[in-house]
């Protein structure tokens, strides 16, 4: 069973990430990266391009995204595999010429089906199905603690005599 | 059958635009808004899917060899980022083959 939490951390700048393993054709080609976690990114993975050759993804193509100023550029774009924590999951990757380091976007916690915490400390990717179910034993809990309604501040005020 | 002067991938996302407006756009955008499709920039042809995964790997099974360009329907391009790690400009003269 896979993991319902799985631990990353906060960069310099404040910014989520995690470790995962990418590879292409074959896992024997799995290397290890400290990934960005980017909910502004549509897409499954970006990986910086001369990262990606010893990898052995599979070219695919092109395509092209948009930034935040509406400028677009073209991508060349690769098929490959993310392991993150034991699970493996396939998707498409747009190979980037000029980055850093990789970063995962929003298919990717689509398909991972993780949900992104954040808090001052750190991150966790939290499995979609565990987070639900915490969510509602903790709203049950929260339910059990408060007061019962008073019958006097909920119940209509009784008619007397004059009211009649 | 479209020939390729070279696998820069400006060159290969510009073909695969071109294709898609003269042949596919008007059609698509009435009909399949916001679905992912590859373009065959071989061959022309156009294959669709929900998802870039779905449209790409339908498009390979038809035409291993060929490159792709991938779109979304009635977007100004199949991703968003919210920044970019380069300076706009890099990329553009890599070339394969």
């Amino acid at each position: 069973m896979a993991k319902p939490v799985l631990t990353g951390s906060l960069d310099n700048a404040g910014h989520p990430v995690i470790k995962i393993s990418v590879y292409g054709i074959d896992p024997k080609f799995q290397k290890e990266f400290e990934a960005l976690v980017d909910t502004g990114f549509t897409g499954f993975l970006m990986m910086p391009l001369t990262e990606s050759f010893p990898l052995a993804l599979t070219l695919y193509g092109t395509s092209s995204w948009t930034l935040a100023d509406g400028s677009s550029q073209p991508k060349l774009l690769a098929f490959g595999a993310v392991i993150l924590g034991e699970e493996h999951t396939h998707g498409v990757i747009v190979l980037e010429p000029n980055a850093a380091r990789p970063l995962v976007g929003m298919e990717f916690l689509r398909k991972t089906k993780r949900a992104l915490v954040l808090n001052k400390a750190g991150c966790a990717l939290v499995d979609e199905d565990f987070l639900s179910e915490a969510v509602k034993s903790a709203a049950a809990a929260v339910r059990d603690q408060e007061p019962p309604a008073s019958p006097d501040a909920t119940a209509p005020p009784a008619m007397t005599a004059t009211q009649k | 059958m479209t020939h390729l002067p070279s696998l820069n991938p400006r060159a290969i996302a510009q073909l695969g635009e071109e294709i898609y407006k003269q042949k596919y756009q008007a059609e698509y955008e009435a009909k399949h808004l916001g679905k992912f499709v590859a373009i065959n920039v071989r061959s022309q042809d156009a294959t669709i899917g929900e998802t870039p995964d779905e449209a790409l790997e339908n498009a390979r099974a038809n035409d291993p060899q060929a490159l792709f360009h991938l779109i979304r329907v009635g977007f100004p391009s199949a991703f968003q980022a919210s920044y970019s790690q380069d300076d706009g400009k890099a990329g553009s003269d890599w070339i394969f083959g």
